[in-house]
């Protein structure tokens, strides 16, 4: 009789703990989940402003301005055969 | 005294009794009514949690189940180096709904005049759709303006987040990219060719919701999402610059009414730059015509003429019956077949197939072409890819032309051999020469990235195309047709054509088209490069002097900046003198003008 008591009990305690166990493992996976939705939203924004950039440095690095700039306001040219030395591994 | 007293108490006890029979029966009442309230209320109770309980759980579910809308853009074109080409981005779009808006109000009027529109045009669209509730106002804002838009919006209008293409390449890459229309959906070019990969599909969710609009839980995918895949083609954007800036240039110098060029990698198949004039600016709506955005270098067929005579010598020679020492007969200029003269640009005599190559005989050509078995000549020259389409998967490639061997007659045979009767695309006849640089195979056509060859087969052996590209190389000797090929510091070869357009009814006598075919460097071919000129009407239009400095230019940038040594050091001894020639022109100039 007593030890169907402490048996009982001692389930009961188990299971009481394990429901309180479950609502709180389930309370960290919604926050745990939250924090990744707001990692996901800052990885899109991210991703669109890096398409942004690339567009500008694609647009900042078209070769027709790279040459302008060199040639215009850098005084750069095109190395004359002289200057070349060719170096043979 | 107490009796009286006790009476008026019996008096009054008796009054009491009476009092308590009526209140019992008011009490009933009460207790009745309440106990059937309390029954109403708990078969209500059963019925919302029991019977009914369909209805507290829809009602529990719409305040914490949401579905949302996941979004996928459209992946972004690159070229091989990881440079953007196309890139989708976001934008707004105003929408209104007809049924709530009121276009007489001062904010409506506000919001039509930063959106730039026409008050009368939009409230007469409104008006005629009444009906709807979904009408776009403007698509395609920039934030900034969606932002102020947002802001001065009255009642009923609304922003939509959409994607906008991007190409900063503009007209460098314009007919090889293609374009989307409004909805991101592929129309020409690369965009429509791999637009199944590049598009994402929006998918959409259910998710539940806490009290505080955090998104806590993902019940379910409704529509699976799938973002776009990015992708990296075979171009080289520098590359494709320099045959841009000197197709252009030739274009304008000669005043032509167009052009094509083409580099390939002839051991990868790659496609490395495809540019064509006139040039076409995707980002410009109204350039979005077909005569504008056409890729004439693959949907456009012209006949290859002199350009395509490697083939059939290249052929006579893995036949068997011609090799290198060969001796053709050419005097004294001129060849009649079946009752049509062919003709050299003069007597050549007796020349070996080198020199064949080197002066463009027609009629060595045609000798030739005459002396080996149509069926083996047209097997060889099919495997080269003329007839048919490379395996580029470009839209709107067309295929090439080679009749049949069955429909030759003598005629045939011989002005095929000089590159009349049949006709290629620029992208053909690029990818025929790469087969001559690949010491004789012919890797398939790709315009992505590619990391593994495909394994082929020879179409000719190594030896004979290791030839060629001797004969090749002398073009570009003094005595060739093609010395303004010439890249200092590298030894090019290549053959040129000058070819009369065919018109309605024969072919014209002023109109032409003027070809070069090359390889750079000979020794170790890591481009192929493919140049057409369409109809020059400056004074120069042989291939030689319009298209093969175009060759030139584009193989000396692309060797530079691919970083492949150059094979004939020596010739930059040469190259020396001339540039000081020019650096003294050059300085004279400024004191010419002072004058």
């Amino acid at each position: 009789m007593k030890l169907r008591l402490i048996t009982l009990c001692l389930l009961l305690g188990i299971t009481l703990a394990s429901s309180v166990g479950l609502v709180y493992v389930q309370h960290m996976r919604r926050d745990l989940f939250t924090d990744l939705k707001s990692l996901e939203k800052g990885r899109d924004r991210m991703d669109v402003e890096w398409g942004q950039l690339q567009l500008e440095s694609s647009t900042w690095a078209a070769q027709a301005r790279i040459e302008q700039v060199a040639i215009e306001k850098l005084q750069f040219q095109v190395p004359v055969a002289t200057s070349v030395v060719l170096v043979h591994p | 005294m107490p009796r009286t007293v006790g009476h008026m108490q019996a008096d009054k006890q008796n009054d009491e009794q009476d009092d308590i029979v009526d209140l019992a029966w008011r009490r009933w009442l009460v207790l009745g009514c309440m106990s059937a309230c309390a029954a109403a209320l708990f078969w209500r109770a059963v019925d919302l949690q029991i019977v009914d309980n369909e209805f507290l759980q829809r009602e529990g579910r719409a305040r914490y189940l949401r579905t949302v809308s996941v979004p996928a853009h459209r992946g972004k074109i690159m070229d091989r180096n990881g440079v953007v080409l196309a890139v989708s981005t976001p934008v707004d779009s105003v929408w209104v709904n007809p049924k709530e808006i009121d276009t007489s109000s001062a904010e409506w009027d506000a919001l039509v005049q930063l959106l730039g529109l026409d008050a009368q045009r939009i409230r007469d669209v409104i008006t005629s759709r009444r009906a709807r509730e979904f009408v776009y106002l403007k698509r395609h804002l920039p934030p900034a303006q969606a932002r102020s838009a947002q802001l001065a919006a009255p009642a009923g209008v609304y922003l939509q987040r959409e994607y906008r293409r991007y190409y900063p390449g503009s007209d460098l890459t314009g007919h090889l990219v293609g374009f989307t229309d409004i909805d991101d959906r592929g129309q020409e070019g690369i965009e429509l060719a791999f637009d199944h990969s590049l598009q994402g599909v929006t998918g959409s969710e259910q998710v539940l919701r806490d009290r505080k609009g955090r998104v806590v839980e993902s019940v379910r995918d409704i529509d699976e999402t799938r973002a776009g895949k990015d992708l990296y083609l075979s171009i080289d954007r520098r590359l494709q610059y320099f045959a841009f800036r000197a197709l252009a240039s030739a274009v304008k110098r000669h005043k032509a009414h167009g052009g094509s060029v083409v580099v390939l990698d002839p051991v990868t198949g790659e496609v490395l730059a495809m540019v064509n004039q006139p040039a076409f600016n995707p980002n410009r709506r109204s350039d979005r015509v077909s005569s504008r955005f056409r890729n004439r270098a693959v949907t456009d067929v012209f006949e290859p003429g002199s350009t395509f005579k490697p083939f059939p010598v290249a052929g006579a020679m893995q036949s068997g019956r011609f090799d290198a020492n060969s001796r053709i007969d050419t005097t004294p200029g001129t060849f009649k077949v079946a009752g049509h003269t062919i003709r050299d640009a003069r007597n050549y005599g007796v020349i070996d197939l080198g020199t064949l190559i080197m002066k463009s005989s027609n009629v060595g050509a045609t000798k030739i072409a005459l002396a080996v078995e149509p069926q083996q000549m047209w097997q060889t020259l099919s495997r080269f890819g003329f007839g048919s389409r490379t395996a580029s998967g470009f839209p709107g490639e067309v295929d090439g032309v080679l009749p049949h061997f069955f429909e030759w007659r003598d005629i045939h045979r011989a002005t095929l051999s000089f590159g009349y009767g049949m006709s290629v695309t620029t992208l053909q006849l690029a990818h025929a020469y790469s087969a001559i640089a690949n010491d004789g195979k012919l890797v398939p056509i790709t315009m992505l990235r590619r990391s593994q060859v495909p394994l082929v087969d020879n179409i000719v052996s190594k030896a004979v195309a290791r030839q060629m590209r001797h004969f090749l190389e002398s073009v570009t000797d003094d005595a060739g047709t093609g010395r303004r090929a010439r890249v200092p510091g590298y030894r090019v070869g290549g053959k040129t054509g000058t070819v009369r357009k065919s018109m309605a009814g024969g072919y014209s006598d002023h109109r032409y088209l003027s070809l070069f075919a090359g390889i750079a460097p000979i020794s170790a071919p890591r481009l192929v490069i493919a140049v057409m000129i369409d109809e020059p009407r400056g004074e120069k239009y042989y291939g030689g002097e319009v298209a093969a400095p175009v060759f030139a230019e584009i193989a000396a940038g692309s060797l530079r900046v691919l970083g492949i040594a150059p094979d004939a050091p020596s010739s930059l001894q040469a190259a020396l003198a001339t540039q000081h020639l020019a650096r003294a022109a050059q300085t004279v100039r400024p004191a010419q003008q002072l004058q």
